[in-house]
């Protein structure tokens, strides 16, 4: 019995992967992720390591996956056996990125349906296969116990997730997600390949995630011939402020590659620059395009900003936002920045694509 | 100037009742009466705050209730026991307020108003205390501008709840001879509640006394002091 | 009411001072205006000129709005503070302004299309104003704690907040959307074209205000004398409080919430001029409401560039501390 254990082990440390700098390329940890700048997904035969770093203050969870039974947990990691057959999925962008896996089948819970584009989710929610819990301020935590789920995927907006120890004591693995965090378009489309490795489909996120990789680029490639830049000015007015998008997020970034002249691309910060709306009036009145207002009718555009007919691209009816297709914005565009980038394309020139349908955006009227 | 023809006075239970009585101007009232006789209450009745339970007072042989709130207060002026002051506000502005009922909508002093207040002053010899702020002055000054006040308005009649209740002795007695000299002088018709009897007996006051047993009102200037405490207060000192 | 030569010096200075106020206000903005543009805007309007047009409608109407709204809500404060007898009432502390955001929330929401017009949300804003205007009037008369009125008002304030989130959950999140951005309080959306009606309602709040000079100068002394010396307390307080609702209504309807200006600036005044006399009081409350708020709201666009703040922020940032004073200073 202790010969037989302490064979075992031998066996392990010789075979166990080593971190990839150790040299020996076919046992180390080999890094999966390219662009994402809060996941890491490191990958050794059937083990994987997942490293999620908080935006913020920059602490790291770390996930040790594994469909093996018998093997041993890493310090300081949290083990999750593989493929997750059970997950409660908090935002739409989970719901997007499983659906593009054909792994909505694993999704036991979500929020209200009020967010949620989804028909296959929604017809879950309808025949009680799918639970709601509410929304993510005010979840009903002890449905959420009760539900048997084996992991749950959160957005964090900017905090560790209350309960989380609570619900780890109740078997349920608490796994943040920052994909909207990311700047970098492709690096929110990233998190995909964290889904694949969850539920042991990750050869066909890493597959989508380059074609869609390879589409991304091409279109950019495209635009970058084009000679003419059409000026563009983006967000709304909320209260004393107009929020635009600063110049390092990911709005700025799908703006350069759309080859738009966006008049606050060389602003610091990748969430947004708040200035008065006199200023934003003021340096965009002439703008050609006004994008992602925030409304899905220019009616309720003027009703929360009451100057927003000064802007001509607004009375001259240049005004497009994906807000019509909210539920469905949420859910796919993380996951399909390369329809984003064709409808900015498609809207600012409408030369280089030449359908006429978007995928999330529309003409306000 | 004031008839009370048989009244009744309380809130649902009757408190006091008078005969036929009548109050003259020139003339001081001090009425007396134990904790809770209905001192205040009867008062009260007279500035309108109350409604009779039963017979009539007519002020100027016209029936009291008939007099509206503004009338009422060019008629009668009311002191309450207590003044604590108000910050900011300058005995000047407070003795002018005497002139409420007089003043158009928006309060316009005219020259007639403004002698009404310079007069009270006088009178009182509030001089060199006008333009000090009615916090700063002690419980006796303020009861004095509150009398003021009262003289500005320049009404016939004139009410004080137990105007001497928060004062010491010296104080009570000037207040006592500042109103006799008042009524004596001005012409006026006071009437104030006091626990003060032997002030009152000292200075000859017409007495008004509620009798503890049967809550009549007993109008006398020639009672001795025994016989007062024992129909005001029940209290016989046989020693 | 004798005017002292005091106090004619301190009204000279405040307006005087107001006067510097609009100007340095007008110039503020980051984009360079000059007075040409200024009159052209009013009297040649030329909308393709952008100057002209930031001039128009963006400068003038947030200046006017400053100056109504601090007026408005000074005048406010000074009538609750006498009318309840507490230094520390106002609109916004005694949660009146909730009142008109909870019946604009409501009218906006049930979708008639009066409601959506100028005079529909002011109507609703003072109605709303009104109805709690007359809540707290209720209230008071059983409680004389002056803290426990604050109390309710704070009650009152998150009660409605409650009632918006609650119909968060139930309409759809776009008209809310532009509702609750109307409820974070704002100079910034009134519209040259509103001036007009903004201006009738507050010169009719105003004017009414004449009618309580006298009435209030004589409840500092109590309700009791009051009524003794002649006066209507109901009718008093049926005016002061439509007063108080027409003037937080009005502002509420087209800025929303402004923290704390209605408790502060009566206080200031009271203290400044050491009077009780409500004519000098409500002069002083004019000038120094409209002086207070054009001037924190110049110098919002000012550090606009290095440090965005919120109206809000700015007036709490200064009225919040002045509370504590207050409380420190005259309620012991």
């Amino acid at each position: 019995m202790n010969f037989r254990l302490i064979f075992f082990t031998f066996i392990l440390i010789f075979t166990a992967c080593s971190d990839s700098s150790s040299g020996n390329k076919k046992n180390s940890f080999q890094n999966q992720i390219k662009y994402a700048k809060t996941l890491e997904i490191l990958e050794c035969g059937t083990a994987v390591k997942v490293h999620i770093y908080h935006p913020e203050n920059k602490t790291i969870k770390r996930f040790y996956l594994t469909p093996e039974k018998n093997t041993q947990t890493p310090k300081n990691y949290i083990r999750i056996s593989t493929p997750v057959k059970s997950m409660i999925t908090l935002s739409g962008t989970h719901i997007g990125m499983l659906s593009k896996l054909d792994g909505l089948d694993v999704i036991s819970g979500v929020l209200d349906k009020k967010y949620i584009h989804n028909l296959i989710v929604l017809d879950g929610l309808k025949k009680k296969r799918i639970h709601a819990f509410g929304n993510e301020e005010m979840l009903r935590f002890e449905a959420i116990v009760n539900s048997n789920a084996e992991v749950l995927i959160y957005s964090g907006f900017g905090q560790d997730f209350p309960h989380a120890k609570q619900l780890e004591k109740g078997g349920i693995i608490c796994l943040s997600n920052y994909d909207w965090k990311e700047n970098h378009p492709l690096g929110r489309a990233e998190w995909i390949k964290l889904f694949g490795y969850l539920i042991g489909k990750e050869t066909k996120a890493k597959s989508y995630f380059s074609s869609m990789v390879k589409e991304y680029d091409s279109l950019k490639k495209e635009a970058k011939k084009l000679t003419r830049k059409p000026t563009v000015l983006s967000g709304n007015v909320l209260g004393d402020f107009w929020y635009a998008p600063a110049g390092e997020s990911y709005f700025a970034e799908l703006f350069r590659d759309a080859q738009a002249d966006y008049l606050y691309d060389e602003t610091k910060g990748t969430g947004s620059v708040e200035m008065s709306l006199e200023r934003v009036l003021a340096e965009n009145r002439k703008a050609e395009f006004w994008l992602n207002a925030g409304f899905s009718t220019l009616e309720l555009i003027q009703k929360s900003n009451k100057k927003a007919s000064y802007i001509e691209a607004f009375s001259k009816g240049k005004t497009f936002c994906y807000s019509p297709n909210m539920n469905l914005f949420w859910e796919m565009s993380a996951i399909e920045p390369h329809h984003v980038l064709s409808d900015l394309l498609r809207i600012l020139h409408p030369e280089l694509i030449q359908k006429n349908e978007m995928y999330f955006y529309q003409k306000l009227n | 100037m004031i008839h009370f023809h048989s009244v009744e006075i309380g809130y649902n239970t009757m408190l006091v009742q008078t005969g036929d009585l009548a109050l003259k101007s020139g003339a001081i009232y001090s009425l007396i009466g134990s904790n809770g006789s209905g001192k205040t209450t009867f008062l009260h009745t007279l500035i309108g705050k109350k409604t009779l339970l039963s017979g009539t007072i007519t002020l100027k042989s016209k029936s009291l209730i008939s007099y509206k709130a503004k009338e009422l207060a060019r008629q009668i002026a009311f002191v309450e026991a207590k003044f604590d002051g108000v910050e900011y506000l300058t005995v000047r502005e407070y003795i002018s307020m005497g002139r409420t009922p007089h003043t158009d909508t928006f309060g316009r002093l005219r020259t007639v108003d403004i002698e009404h207040v310079e007069n009270a002053i006088r009178t009182l010899c509030l001089e060199e205390f006008a333009e000090r702020f009615t916090t700063e002055l002690s419980d006796g000054e303020r009861q004095l501008i509150a009398i003021a006040r009262a003289l500005a308005q320049d009404t016939p009649i004139l009410i004080l709840d137990e105007p001497t209740a928060f004062l010491d002795y010296g104080n009570r007695k000037i207040l006592i001879r500042t109103l006799s000299y008042i009524a004596k002088n001005l012409g006026k018709c006071i009437l104030f509640s006091t626990h003060d009897i032997d002030l009152c007996l000292e200075e000859k006051l017409n007495l008004l006394v509620i009798d503890q047993t049967t809550r009549k009102l007993l109008s006398s200037v020639n009672l001795t002091k025994q016989e007062l405490l024992q129909i005001g207060f029940n209290f016989s000192s046989n020693d | 009411m004798a005017i002292k030569k005091r106090d004619l010096i301190f009204f000279f200075t405040i307006f005087l001072l107001l006067i510097g106020a609009m100007v340095l206000h007008l110039f503020s903005g980051q984009l360079k205006l000059t007075w040409n543009e200024f009159i052209d805007s009013m009297f040649n309007f030329d909308v393709k000129n952008t100057q002209q047009l930031i001039a128009r409608e963006f400068r003038i109407p947030r200046l006017i709005i400053a100056m109504v709204a601090g007026a408005g809500l000074a005048v406010s404060g000074m009538l609750m503070q006498t009318l309840f007898n507490n230094p520390l009432a106002g609109p916004y502390v005694l949660g009146i302004n909730s009142g008109s955001s909870l019946l604009v929330a409501l009218s906006l929401l049930t979708g008639f299309s009066f409601f959506q017009s100028d005079i529909g949300i002011i109507a609703s804003a003072l109605f709303g104003a009104l109805i709690f205007g007359f809540l707290l009037l209720g209230l008071s008369m059983y409680i004389k704690s002056s803290i426990s009125l604050l109390l309710i008002g704070l009650m009152l304030g998150s009660f409605t907040g409650a009632i918006i989130t609650a119909l968060q959950a139930i309409s759809s999140a776009q008209e809310l959307k532009a509702f609750t951005i109307w409820t974070m309080g704002s100079l910034q959306q009134t519209q040259f074209d509103q001036l007009p009606i903004i201006l009738l309602f507050f010169v009719i709040g105003i004017s009414m205000c004449f009618f309580l000079v006298k009435p209030l100068d004589v409840l500092v002394i109590g309700e009791k004398n009051t009524e003794i010396l002649g006066l209507n307390i109901k009718r008093i307080r049926i005016l002061s409080i439509t007063v108080t609702a027409i003037l937080t209504g009005l502002t509420t309807a087209f800025c929303g919430p402004i923290a704390f200006v209605g408790m502060a600036v009566p206080n200031l005044t009271r203290i400044l001029l050491k009077t009780q006399s409500h004519g000098k009081l409500l002069l002083a409350n004019l000038l120094f409401g409209a002086l207070f708020l054009v001037l924190s709201d110049s110098i919002i666009q000012l550090i606009e560039s290095f440090i965005p703040l919120p109206i809000n922020a700015f007036t709490s940032l200064i009225g919040a501390p002045l509370v504590i004073l207050i409380v420190l200073k005259r309620l012991k």
